[in-house]
């Protein structure tokens, strides 16, 4: 009870830290568990490992549960290719770089696996926490994680069979894919039949979900997988709508315990015991940063994506995952390597996850973007200046934008979109409507839009920062833009914009539509 | 243990027992029937924190406008009680034999009535509103704030070497000073610091619950320092923690988190019940069993009617009571850990938990009919009236709580954030609706209307979803235009889309201006 009254009070004491000081709570939290882990007596060591086993277990199974492949589908080819794409460069560049420090080629193979995926648990609570999981990115990311976990946990089946004939490390693998497939079955037609029937039944709904856990932890333990992959496995059972929904309600509290042991048990779990294993850390560190935003960054600009979708999915993914922590159990238990290589994969996760807050920073893509994206308009076809005047400017097309293209064309304007969306532009150009591929928010791209000559301008964009250019662009043009907040509406007030609210325009809608209906009579 | 603890839940359901008895019960199969218990030291660890949880909620549940509403006849008819059986149990287990330290805990943990078959019988029968019910309810409440004397004192007790005064009343008053002592310290301490934490404008929900369970597991950990029960800990934290405005919110989050390590706690409790002992000595067993269902209903009856009680409201709520707690079995399992009580008594108890509390929940079942349930139909509980539901203050939610105000609809707020809720001339609720208990304080099944002004997709979907399963027109913020089929299959009424409308909003500006033809 000691141990927990410690483990909690240090994720209090996180948890307002990061709120105080506005940073994500994991990297405070690991780096507390850190330091307080040197403090805890070596009797209770086994006992902290014990916590971090369970508490990854339970939290595998949390994990699965948020992956419904249903958020991402609009994604699904970006999702495929940017997912194998990185997965693969990091796992070369993974085994090469451990090559290159010395450890044999079995060791390499497996440190440039433990790279190759990255951490479901931290990205999903970096996007939740800044509300950018429903952005075309974050839907992205998520899209990929559960590849790559697929993938890892698919390559995991095999090496938790090594060293053996190729044929058994392949059986791993099946043995895997088929209680994966066997998840995906009980996610599709028992579960949510299940969920249905005892929804309103917490304790029967809590008690039975963890009860399905333990029973794909079985499973797997007869097929002679990782105990891991089974709760991770459970929770994508379960990660159907409304399955997920009914059960977040119910085990978000059991999450959120298991999660302050997890950070706070990996944190004091990380044992430094020479030079060549902070070495070792930082050089594989490096590889994952390096390797990951250029290879995430280069496919999704392929893929028609925004500079700042592929640059925020680059950096998102930045990461090791909590899954190379099973890796590292697993082969140490098997006495594949030694203590060190969990050693040296507990301190890449905890340095790569460490540094995702910083990389993912607005200020950090901020700086990139408007750093790198001049080389992006070289031999850009964008790069001619429009020659329309007195043209209206659409910047930002987004949902809405198709609302707009009709009146505006009635009224005899012609039309100039501004997106940085490269698929929305292809569509529109099929529709032959004025385009320009860029960032709205970028005074060169407002150059070319010649937006200082335009009849007027009508700004849909999420961020503030990317709307101040814009209205200090062009003074004299008159420029709607289109707010949620009543402080952001004050804000384009003071520059000279004219803000229009959708919260009160969605008010008065629901209001229109209450009065015609017999609801509230 | 949580496979056989589902699989005797599920059955349990069928035949309508709670789930404390499935837990019982599958722990009896896997223990002594089947022989497949193990120890661990996780399994330690789990056990310990499930009881910690267990009490630190049972203290959130005393809120000040409860332990107010206790004052009185009730707190003292509790007592009384608590007091009575106490007395006619530890004197029916010296007539069998047993010490009079051990009888006198076997006699407390006779006196106890179980809080969870209580809440059963009396859902079950929709008659928690009846008189009786109420009664029943406000006894075993005072009887909670006596587990956790008991489970003070077992501390004291334990050191207690020959009976003289002193030698009693010595390790009991130290132990008392200790509890007040460490009251006040975390009382100090809540006042402090914790309070004005809650109160920053920044605290989240999950800190809440983070800051919560240091909270509980600190006072836990104070306790072994002062030589208190863990137990007593737990209690105490929860009991100043309600004090807290958003308690409520946390004792939802709390309150599933306690459940899955109590099940585990039940099933293991009964895994190791050694049925040897009680087959050894079935007439005891037999005697004790008629002891709670019967002798204690008939006791009771006859105590009522002496504090002038009328006839069928003192029979129901005897036949109510007349069963053991599963605070019993705690307080038997501590008594057993300080060597008070031997193992022979605490599987004594267990066997009796099996036995007396579903024969208690099928008697009073065939027994009684409701009442009293035309009664509570003609009087439908004011403060559940139905209103507009609006979820999520954040702009849109605060405008749309405004406008619904000024259009004289009766609204209910509801936010995570204790904070946005502030200034609202309407009923105001803290929560989050990710909790079904959250949507039972709503009373989302009367609502008139529910709108959701949240920008969490899935908090919405799930919304969308409780409305569709309970007939409740919806209206529900889309914020992801591509994401809206989920909503759609929940047949939303109506679907906010603030940037169409926005869009919609600027084409008219754009007329206002007479840049557009109209």
């Amino acid at each position: 009870m000691t141990l927990l009254a410690i483990i909690f009070g240090a994720s209090a004491l996180g948890y307002y830290g990061s709120v105080a000081l506005r940073i994500p709570r994991i990297p405070i939290l690991i780096i507390i568990g850190f330091v307080l882990g040197t403090l805890i007596p070596s009797e209770q060591q086994l006992e902290l490992r014990d916590h971090l086993d369970l508490s990854l277990t339970f939290l595998l199974f949390g994990a699965g549960i948020e992956l419904n492949p249903k958020k991402f589908k609009s994604h699904t080819g970006s999702v495929y290719w940017v997912g194998l794409v990185q997965f693969f460069t990091i796992f070369i560049a993974g085994v090469l770089m451990a090559l290159a420090l010395d450890f044999s080629m079995e060791v390499s193979i497996f440190l440039g696996f433990g790279l190759s995926a990255s951490s479901t648990l931290a990205v999903l609570q970096f996007l939740r926490q800044r509300h950018q999981i429903i952005e075309p990115f974050g839907r992205l990311v998520v899209g990929v994680l559960l590849l790559q976990d697929v993938v890892f946990m698919t390559g995991m089946a095999a090496i938790s069979r090594w060293p053996a004939p190729a044929w058994e490390l392949l059986l791993g693998a099946v043995y895997f894919l088929l209680l994966g497939g066997l998840a995906m079955v009980c996610q599709r037609t028992l579960f949510p039949w299940f969920v249905n029937k005892f929804a309103n039944d917490v304790e029967f709904l809590a008690l039975g979900s963890i009860a399905i856990c333990f029973s794909f932890v079985g499973l797997a333990n007869l097929l002679e997988l990782p105990l891991e992959l089974g709760a991770f496995l459970a929770g994508f059972s379960l990660a159907k709508f409304p399955t997920s929904g009914v059960l977040r309600g119910v085990l978000s509290s059991f999450f959120g315990f298991f999660s302050g042991i997890f950070f706070f048990t990996l944190g004091a779990s990380i044992q430094i015991t020479d030079w060549s294993v902070l070495w070792a850390g930082f050089a594989l560190s490096g590889v994952v940063w390096v390797f990951t935003p250029l290879s995430v960054f280069v496919v999704s600009r392929v893929r028609r994506r925004s500079w700042r979708g592929a640059l925020s999915a680059g950096f998102y993914l930045a990461q090791t995952s909590e899954l190379s922590l099973v890796l590292g159990l697993t082969c140490v238990r098997a006495d594949l390597v030694d203590e060190s290589f969990f050693n040296i994969l507990t301190l890449v996760t905890i340095i790569t996850t460490l540094a995702t807050p910083i990389l993912t920073s607005q200020r950090w893509i901020d700086f990139l973007l408007h750093s790198f994206s001049r080389f992006d308009r070289i031999n850009h076809p964008e790069t001619a200046k429009v020659t329309m005047t007195g043209h209206a400017v659409i910047l930002g097309f987004g949902d809405g934008g198709p609302h707009l293209i009709r009146p505006i064309k009635e009224s005899g304007y012609p039309i100039l979109v501004v997106e940085d969306d490269g698929r929305v532009v292809d569509q529109l150009r099929k529709l032959k409507l004025n385009c320009l591929f860029g960032d709205a928010g970028d005074p060169h791209i407002l150059k070319l839009a010649n937006l200082d000559q335009a009849a007027f301008a009508l700004v849909s964009m999420r961020r503030f920062d990317d709307i101040k250019p814009v209205l200090r662009y062009a003074k004299k043009v008159k420029i709607f833009v289109r707010v949620f907040e009543d402080s952001d509406a004050k804000k384009v007030s003071d520059l000279g914009g004219i803000p229009v609210s959708s919260t009160h325009a969605a008010a008065i809608a629901l209001e229109k539509w209450l009065e015609n209906s017999s609801i509230t009579k | 243990m949580i496979l056989a603890g589902t699989a005797v839940l599920a059955l349990s359901r069928i035949v309508k027992l709670p789930g404390v008895v499935a837990y019982l019960v599958a722990g009896f199969i896997i223990g002594p029937l089947l022989g497949l218990t193990s120890d661990s030291h996780q399994m330690d660890w789990l056990l310990e924190t499930g009881i910690s949880l267990m009490l630190f909620l049972v203290g959130l549940e005393m809120s000040p406008e409860l332990v107010k509403h206790l004052k009185g006849k009730p707190l003292l008819t509790g007592v009384i009680q608590v007091v009575f059986m106490t007395f006619c149990g530890s004197a029916f287990l010296m007539a069998f034999g047993n010490p009079p330290k051990t009888a006198v805990i076997g006699g407390f943990a006779l006196a106890l009535s179980s809080t969870i078959v209580v809440l059963k019988i009396l859902q079950d029968q929709k008659d928690t509103k009846a008189a009786f019910g109420q009664l029943a309810l406000a006894i075993l409440l005072t009887q909670d704030f006596f587990v956790i004397l008991g489970l003070t004192m077992l501390e004291a007790i334990h050191k207690i070497e020959s009976p003289s005064f002193i030698n009693i009343s010595l390790p009991i008053f130290k132990t008392l000073l200790s509890f007040v002592l460490m009251f006040g310290i975390c009382y100090g301490f809540l006042k402090a610091v914790l309070i004005p934490l809650f109160r920053w404008q920044r605290a989240t929900p999950d800190l809440l619950l983070v800051v919560s369970l240091a909270w509980c597991f600190g006072v836990v950990t104070l306790a072994h320092l002062f030589h208190l029960s863990a137990e007593s800990g737990a209690f105490m934290a929860g009991l100043l923690m309600a004090r807290i405005r958003q308690s409520e919110d946390l004792r939802r989050r709390v309150h599933p988190l306690m459940q899955l390590f109590i099940a585990v706690f039940f099933v293991n409790l009964a895994a190791r019940m050694e049925i040897s002992t009680i087959m050894s000595d079935p007439m005891t067993f037999v005697a004790i069993t008629l002891f709670v269902l019967v002798l204690k209903p008939i006791l009771m009856f006859g105590l009522f009617r002496m504090i002038r009680w009328r006839k069928l409201l003192a029979a129901r709520t005897a036949i109510l009571l007349g069963q053991i707690s599963e605070f019993s079995l705690i307080f038997l399992s501590a008594a057993n850990k300080n060597g008070l009580v031997d193992d022979k008594m605490a599987n004594l108890f267990l066997a009796l938990a099996l036995v007396s509390f579903p024969i208690n929940i099928i008697f009073y079942q065939f027994l009684y009919k409701p009442a009293l349930k035309e009664a509570e139909e003609n009087d439908p509980d004011p403060t559940k009236s139905k209103s507009v539901v609006i979820i999520g203050m954040n702009t849109l939610g605060k405008l749309l709580v405004n406008r619904m105000i000024e259009d004289g609809c009766n609204v209910t707020a509801v936010d995570t954030d204790p904070n946005k809720l502030k200034g609202f001339d309407c009923h105001t609720i803290l929560g989050s609706t990710d909790y079904q208990e959250t949507l039972e304080d709503i009373n989302l099944s009367e609502a008139h209307l529910v709108i959701s002004a949240l920008r969490i997709e899935e908090a919405n979907e799930l919304i969308a979803y409780w409305c569709k399963r309970k007939g409740v027109p919806c209206c529900i913020h889309g914020v992801d235009m591509n994401n809206l089929d989920t909503l759609l299959d929940q047949n939303v009424n109506y679907l906010i889309l603030p940037k169409v409308d926005g869009i919609k909003q600027q084409v008219e500006e754009l007329r206002k201006e007479g840049l557009l033809k109209s």
